[in-house]
């Protein structure tokens, strides 16, 4: 086992990661920028140490100074949570050279996994199933007919080179793919000089579900069941959830499988996640990415598994055997996970930044906080809006919802605007509890569900509170004497004329 | 008694406060109700017994807004006293006509008088100089018209609300 760990990393991951440490017995390393010297992770480690100025760039990204404050303080190993440098090849690569350890996959599986279309080769050697498509020139029609009919409708027309958007056409017939290509075509060569294309399945409103794997360097890899993350907002994951709704015991058992044999063929080692798009119309799951990395939404397979993921990760990369085996791993109930994240629901979800005056949080049965804030804190516009993350679990998914809006409601940040009204919405909305939605829901739900009710309240209680201010400034004036007298006994008040 | 109106995410309340016997009440269009504040005003999360029941809310105040969490959801407020809103209600209201009762927005002190009655006044002249919290705050005409009376006096102390000029409508122009 490692004796010192620093990590790489800042707020609610970092503090997760030393929380691993200590149970191990490893000493930890915090290290911060200017904005985060009094975050409370900075304090809960073994050692702290100044990483540099507050932009990302110059600090968290700074691989050279990680790798000398690693060295100075005496670690043996390195832990990049998730972002920053956690999936960068070359970092894993300067510590490999550095004799530090780095906490993750070897460096050629990170960057063999990071290239897309390596990682989609990697599946089909697997057999595990990618989007289908076929390349196709823009004057190949008949071809293209023949071969899209094969892979079914809708489908999509992509420029071979570039991306953005541009380009891009939607066809729901053979009549609609036979106008789409020479157009795409016009339009590739006019943006990327290429009018090569390729032709893609369109998956509408698709399903996101990913696998958890946990693999050894001595061959043994494990799945940790999946996670359903579909309630998403531009990319952006909101929600995440296990078991997934959308998955019965067969496809359970295939999706899992699939995840192993890519994990396998890539000859990948410590915690990763396979991800996959569901057809829910075919109810196909298609690969789409190795993340190889812990991820954000771990703390909903540890609930429920019972496994902590970031013991693992370490156990696994001081070089250890997996003491588990595939069927000690059991899902138990269910769990949820909602990012409380520093954004404006009713503007848009625009970050909000400022000085956090309160910051209570919920507690009570199978209620965990992994929290990267407290009041007195922060919240700069130099990383990302996570403050907290919210992981309540229960027997099945319905205890687990209505634990949720329990603890949301008494989850009190003040000062900064958070998601907490939309994780509310999303608890009372209809689609949700019938496990009915997709990676577009949230995006077209949005803006009409933020409505409680209870304005009136708001009012009588906002009243309140100017009602208090008026009579302490009215005290305080009154104990001044500056206005010699004392308007605020009223009726009694002599009136000089 | 004090009055508020109160703007909730686009719905309007008038809300009451009285006391009696010590005991504050609140008035709403839901109905009167004891309040029991248990929390000091500076504390950032709020604890009230209204109606019997515990509220707990979050309360941030700054310039620029005044926010409550209340039941894990944010209900921007704004918050104006009631004298205040009929003040500039009237004030708004173009050739409002009939008699209109300048009144003390404020507790304080009158400084000087600057109309007499007979007197044609436009919208937006002085009255008159009121002294209160410290400074000498000028009492506007919210609208044209004419000085009927006007009750107060330099020196004069005043209650809030108290009439300090009685205006009638303005003169037809010749």
């Amino acid at each position: 086992m490692f004796k010192k760990v620093l990590i790489a990393n800042r707020a609610e991951i970092a503090h997760r990661v030393i929380r691993a440490c200590r149970k191990l017995g490893v000493a930890s390393v915090a290290v911060y920028s200017d904005a985060d010297a009094h975050l409370p992770y900075v304090s809960a480690a073994d050692e702290s140490c100044y990483l540099g100025p507050s932009p990302a760039s110059e600090s968290y990204l700074n691989m050279a100074r990680l790798i000398d404050l690693a060295r100075r303080h005496g670690a043996d190993g390195i832990h990049p949570g998730y972002g920053f440098l956690a999936e960068n090849a070359a970092f894993a690569r300067l510590c490999e050279s550095s004799g530090i350890k780095f906490i993750g996959p070897p460096s050629a599986a990170i960057e063999r996994l990071g290239d897309k279309r390596a990682a989609k080769e990697v599946a089909t050697r697997a057999s595990v199933p990618v989007v289908p498509w076929f390349p196709c020139g823009p004057g190949e029609g008949d071809a293209a007919a023949a071969k899209a009919a094969q892979i079914g409708y809708p489908v999509i027309v992509k420029p071979a080179a570039g991306g953005g958007g541009k380009g891009m056409h939607r066809a729901s017939s053979e009549a609609e793919l036979l106008a789409a290509l020479p157009r795409a075509g016009r339009e590739a060569k006019a943006s990327f000089g290429d009018d090569a294309l390729l032709v893609e399945k369109f998956l509408v409103n698709p399903r996101h579900i990913e696998v958890q794997i946990l693999a050894d360097e001595h061959g043994s890899v494990l799945h940790l069941f999946e996670r359903e993350c579909s309630l998403q907002r531009r990319q952006q994951k909101l929600l995440e959830e296990t078991p997934s709704v959308a998955l019965a015991p067969a496809q359970r058992e295939k999706i899992c499988g699939d995840a192993v044999r890519i994990a396998q063929t890539a000859g990948y080692v410590n915690a990763g996640t396979c991800e996959f798009l569901l057809d829910t119309k075919s109810g196909t799951h298609y690969f789409c990415e190795v993340n190889t990395r812990l991820q954000v939404e771990h703390p909903v397979t540890e609930m429920v598994t019972g496994i902590d993921l970031v013991e693992q990760q370490l156990r696994v990369a001081s070089g250890e055997v997996l003491s588990l085996k595939q069927s000690d791993i059991r899902q138990n109930g269910a769990a949820i996970e909602v990012r409380i994240n520093s954004e404006d629901p009713f503007a848009d979800f625009m970050p909000s930044l400022g000085y956090i005056e309160a910051f209570q949080v919920p507690e009570g049965q199978g209620v965990r906080v992994d929290a990267g804030y407290a009041a007195g804190d922060s919240v700069t516009p130099y990383y990302d809006s996570l403050l907290a993350k919210l992981i309540i679990h229960g027997k099945d998914r319905a205890e687990v919802v209505q634990r949720q809006v329990a603890a949301l409601k008494q989850f009190m940040v003040v000062g900064v605007a958070t998601t907490i009204p939309t994780h509310l919405a999303i608890m009372h909305d209809a689609s949700f509890l019938k496990g009915d939605f997709h990676i577009h829901y949230v995006e077209s739900r949005a803006k009409d569900w933020l409505k409680f009710g209870r304005e009136e309240d708001a009012a009588v209680l906002g009243a309140l509170m100017e009602y208090r201010r008026l009579l302490k400034t009215r005290e305080a004036q009154s104990r001044a004497g500056e206005l010699h007298f004392d308007p605020w006994s009223s009726s009694s008040l002599p009136r000089v004329r | 008694m004090m009055e508020y109106e109160v703007n909730v995410n686009g719905q309007t309340f008038r809300v009451k406060f009285t006391e009696r016997d010590g005991q504050l009440f609140v008035t709403s269009p839901r109905g009167t109700f004891p309040v029991r504040v248990e929390t000091p005003l500076r504390s950032k999360v709020q604890r009230v017994q209204l109606n019997g029941g515990a509220a707990t809310f979050g309360y941030h105040r700054d310039k620029e807004r005044t926010v409550l969490i209340l039941d894990g959801t944010h209900y921007e407020v704004q918050v104006r006293e009631e004298e205040h809103v009929r003040f500039t209600q009237l004030a708004k209201r173009p050739g409002a006509q009939g008699k209109l009762d300048v009144k003390a927005p404020m507790p304080g002190q009158v400084v000087s008088v600057l109309v007499k009655p007979g007197d044609s006044v436009r919208k937006n002249q002085t009255l008159l100089f009121l002294h209160a919290m410290k400074l000498e705050n000028d009492i506007r005409s919210p609208r044209d018209g004419v000085v009927l009376e006007v009750p107060v006096k330099a020196s004069d102390v005043l209650e809030k609300g108290a009439v300090m000029v009685r205006l009638g409508p303005a003169q037809e122009k010749p």
